[in-house]
């Protein structure tokens, strides 16, 4: 029965990004005075997307493409069933790296400067995410997702405000829109994409926020289920607000100063947590 | 003793390559080597097959040395020739450093033989982990001599070349059935001089400097085991590595053969700070890289420190440094691979880091990491072959081992750029073995969550730079483009095939080979704790579904692609410019950076090594 509603659950994540990325949209613009498209724009553009011909300039992009998005619909489906975060997130990486060898795969200097600041992206976040991923692991003695200790914030506080910039890198917000900055290098690493493959490289990022936020929010959760719901909803929306926020109110960085800003501080303030753990744990404190 | 037929399969491996080689050395001309090559791997790799299901299904193989004290005797005279070769060697290259540690090894050498060694215990013993060494030596290794059967057609003295190939292999596969030390210094030293031999073959003053570096680093290297041989005498009364006392028991001075015996290693595997001889070595033919960087020489020195678990397991710090010197030395290296613009480079740079990441997992000291070191080793020897190889026969079709040129290799050799996808999956990608290392190896980590930092930015660091390579690979304009395809000759596709074809069912077969090879071995020390339940990877702390991934994959690809018409082929946009457009990867940091990196890592390692040893000297003396 619950892999039943996992499965659809996991059928149903495009619609349910799809509305937050829809908020975010809707919040961006009243932010910045202006009305905003309907809260399901989001998703009427990807479905317009997949109906579409398109174009390709050679198979090679289109397979690593496909690849992506079954890498990143998989470790979705891991973290939704409730099994290994690790796995998850490890999949999910795989999945972001076989989206820069499709980027990569075509002779266009505009993807190629998009794939190397996706690199740099990859270099500044993945080590962060992974590293909470192994201090959720080490407080709770499991990867297990399910067998993870209710209320993580509370052991792991610094982890949680660590992610949140990575969180702002993975969606491509300012200031860290840096690898698809469309002023400078017309949308980087997907300028080759059109049609359907552009959808499906959507669709994969898509499954990869859901991975990255399905992490974050296993911070926060709780033992009653009804409460777990409403306090991830809270912070789902508190996040999603604080993201625009930060995005309207920041200028873009350069690549270098993001990674210098995410392995010093984000991955400094996992460790630091980290480290008090374990020297609670040793008995220390 | 073990029956006749046993007998002659551990005989046959080692005997048969060096029967081989010395033919190849007696005749010059290859169409005759060829012959020679071919039908020795057909033995090698007859014979480990054979001896996998003779100790799989009847447990360990041992001899007693009381049986063999003959043989005892010839390999010590063997020894003695070894070591006055080397004092030959050092004399004509005029490097006071061989020569100096040429003297030091037959000095203790013949101090530990004047002293007597006892004779009660097992010369040969063959369990697990020697078994998973020689197929890893005898069928990658022989894949690899008959890749070189082809590649060295241009090259000269082919006798001199194959015997050194084919001895090489014999003496892996001496050294990791021996069980008695001192033939194991024996093998040890013989894998050093064919390592010596091949790196130097073309003769140019480059192979001819590389290869002397290459013999003082190892022959160093061999001056730290021989000494830890002789102490390991005087404290534990034994040569014999099963009855070295256990390490929970060890204290004080009693680390210091363990510590030595552990340096040794780091220079055969050539982790920081010695690192130096392994790049160098990259001057060689590529098949000599593909076997020193897969089969063999590297791999000699993490498996001396997989032997020695039971003694480091519980030695605190000792077996902690040892971690940390491979944990150093993977990340460094991983950060350097990322700088590198020659495809060789940066796979010796990936080989450091690679081995690195096995030695930290020995460091780890807990089941689940001891696990992934085995796992590592095991596919790593296959990647790395596999990506040697292709890198070979790049070089022979287009010139040019560097990176930037390999644009479009998709359109040019579709097999080698196939080849080199496999090989960098097995490296990152799940479902293979190296991704559940991974995924192994970071669970392990949380016993010591202080290491992970280490790890994560190493992890990260290797995903960029074989994300680097393989786009390149793949970087084509239009589809319909006119580009002149090679052909892949046929000695190279079956090189490459055979040994992808390996990789997929070490892959598909990762349940036996945990059952069969891995957790085996592991509960010499610890209760292993993973498992293969229904298809999943199973760990104490998590799951790796193996076959659901492998399964949802396919579906999910096979739907999308099956409903899918491949839409009309476009030129890239660019912005309207017309000119050519060539494309090139990023490299990061300048050479002078690299320089000072290597450098300032190299000092660090040195005084953390000389730290290691004067702390057991220290320690002990108080006591």
């Amino acid at each position: 029965m619950e892999l039943i509603i996992s499965i659809f659950l996991w059928a149903l994540i495009p619609l349910i990004v799809g509305v937050m990325l829809g908020l975010d949209r809707i919040v961006t613009a009243r932010m910045q005075g202006r009305k905003g498209p309907s809260v399901l724009q989001s998703i009427r553009d990807l479905l317009k997307l997949l109906g579409k011909k398109g174009s390709m300039v050679n198979r090679s992009q289109v397979a690593f493409v496909y690849l992506a998005l079954a890498l990143q619909a998989i470790a979705a489906f891991i973290l939704i069933i409730g099994s290994d975060i690790l796995t998850a997130f490890l999949l999910s990486g795989a999945g972001s790296f076989m989206m820069v060898v499709a980027a990569l795969s075509v002779r266009s200097p505009y993807s190629h400067l998009g794939a190397h600041r996706e690199l740099v992206q990859i270099m500044a976040t993945e080590p962060v995410v992974m590293l909470v991923v192994l201090s959720m692991g080490y407080a709770s003695g499991s990867f297990i997702s399910s067998n993870l200790e209710g209320a993580l914030v509370l052991t792991l506080p610094l982890a949680v405000i660590a992610m949140v910039p990575t969180l702002l890198i993975r969606l491509e917000k300012s200031p860290f829109d840096i690898a698809t900055a469309h002023s400078e290098i017309v949308s980087g690493p997907y300028v080759e994409l059109s049609g359907r493959t552009l959808g499906i490289s959507k669709l994969a990022h898509w499954y990869e926020l859901v991975v990255m936020f399905g992490i974050f929010l296993l911070f926060f959760s709780m033992s009653d289920p009804i409460l777990d719901v409403v306090v991830k909803v809270i912070v789902l929306v508190t996040v999603v607000f604080a993201i625009a926020l930060i995005d309207n109110s920041t200028a873009r960085l350069t690549r270098w100063r993001m990674l210098r800003f995410s392995l010093t501080y984000c991955l400094g303030a996992v460790m630091l947590n980290l480290v008090i753990l374990y020297l609670i744990n040793g008995g220390v404190f | 003793m073990a029956d006749t037929l046993t007998t002659l399969l551990v005989v046959l491996l080692v005997v048969a390559p060096l029967i081989g080689g010395l033919g190849s050395l007696a005749i010059f001309k290859l169409s005759a080597i060829r012959k020679i090559v071919i039908s020795t791997a057909v033995v090698l790799i007859t014979s480990v097959l054979g001896l996998s299901y003779l100790v799989l299904s009847n447990g360990a193989i041992d001899y007693n040395a009381s049986d063999l004290s003959s043989i005892s005797i010839i390999i010590t005279l063997l020894d003695l020739v070894l070591i006055f070769a080397f004092i030959c060697l050092a004399y004509k290259q005029k490097s006071i450093l061989a020569a100096l540690f040429a003297f030091l090894q037959l000095s203790a050498l013949v101090f530990i033989e004047i002293g007597g060694v006892g004779e009660h215990g097992m010369v040969i013993h063959i369990d697990q982990l020697s078994l998973m060494m020689a197929f890893i030596t005898s069928v990658i290794g022989s894949i690899i001599c008959v890749y070189g059967l082809r590649y060295m057609e241009h090259y000269e003295k082919h006798g001199r070349f194959f015997a050194a190939m084919l001895l090489f292999l014999a003496a892996m596969n001496g050294a990791v059935f021996s069980n008695s030390l001192l033939w194991l210094f024996f093998f040890w030293e013989l894998t050093t001089l064919c390592s010596y031999l091949l790196i130097g073959h073309t003769e140019t003053e480059q192979a001819k400097r590389s290869a002397i570096t290459a013999a003082e680093y190892t022959l160093g290297g061999g001056v730290a085991l021989i000494f830890g041989i002789g102490l390991s005498m005087f404290y534990f009364d034994t040569v014999f590595i099963d009855q070295i006392p256990l390490g929970s028991s060890l204290a004080g001075l009693e680390l210091l053969p363990l510590a030595l015996m552990a340096v040794a290693a780091f220079t055969k595997s050539a982790q920081l700070p010695f690192q130096k001889w392994l790049l160098g070595a990259m001057v060689a033919p590529t098949p000599v890289s593909a076997l020193l960087h897969s089969a063999t020489m590297v791999n000699l020195g993490v498996y001396l420190l997989l032997r020695l678990i039971p003694n480091l397991h519980g030695t605190g710090f000792l077996i902690t440094t040892i971690g940390m010197v491979g944990l150093i030395s993977f990340l460094v290296t991983a950060v350097l691979a990322m700088t590198q613009s020659n495809a060789k480079r940066v796979l010796a740079y990936s080989t450091i880091s690679n081995l690195g990441l096995i030695i930290a997992c020995i460091g780890l000291d807990t089941s689940l990491a001891l696990t992934a070191a085995m796992l590592l080793l095991l596919f790593h020897a296959i990647s790395k072959a596999l990506l040697f190889m292709s890198v070979g026969v790049v070089k022979e079709e287009t010139g040019s081992e560097d990176i930037d040129a390999m644009e479009g290799l998709r359109a040019k050799l579709p097999l080698i750029a196939a080849a080199i996808l496999i090989g960098i999956s097995m490296m990152v990608l799940p479902p293979f073995g190296m991704f559940a290392s991974k995924w192994l190896l970071s669970e392990a980590v949380t016993s010591l969550p202080i290491l992970a930092l280490f790890l994560v930015l190493g992890f990260g660091a290797t995903l960029v730079y074989y994300a680097k390579w393989l786009g390149q690979v793949f970087t084509r304009g239009k589809e319909t483009e006119v580009i002149e395809k090679h052909h892949t000759d046929r000695v190279y596709a079956f090189a490459l095939i055979a040994t992808a074809v390996i990789g997929f069912m070490a892959t598909a077969g990762i349940g036996p080979i945990l059952d069969g090879l891995i957790n085996p071995y592991v509960s010499n020390v610890f209760d292993p704790t993973l498992s293969v339940r229904s298809l999943d990877l199973v760990s104490s702390l998590g799951v790796f579904p193996i076959m659901m991934v492998i399964m949802l994959a396919i579906i999910i690809v096979a739907l999308v692609v099956r409903s899918t018409k491949l839409p009309p082929v476009m030129d890239v946009y660019a912005c309207g410019e017309s000119s050519e457009v060539r494309t090139g990867t990023f490299y990061y940091w300048s050479e002078e950076r690299v320089a000072h990196l290597s450098q300032a890592s190299n000092i660090g390692m040195y005084a953390l090594l000389f730290g290691l040893l004067s702390v057991i000297v220290v320690l002990g003396v108080v006591a």
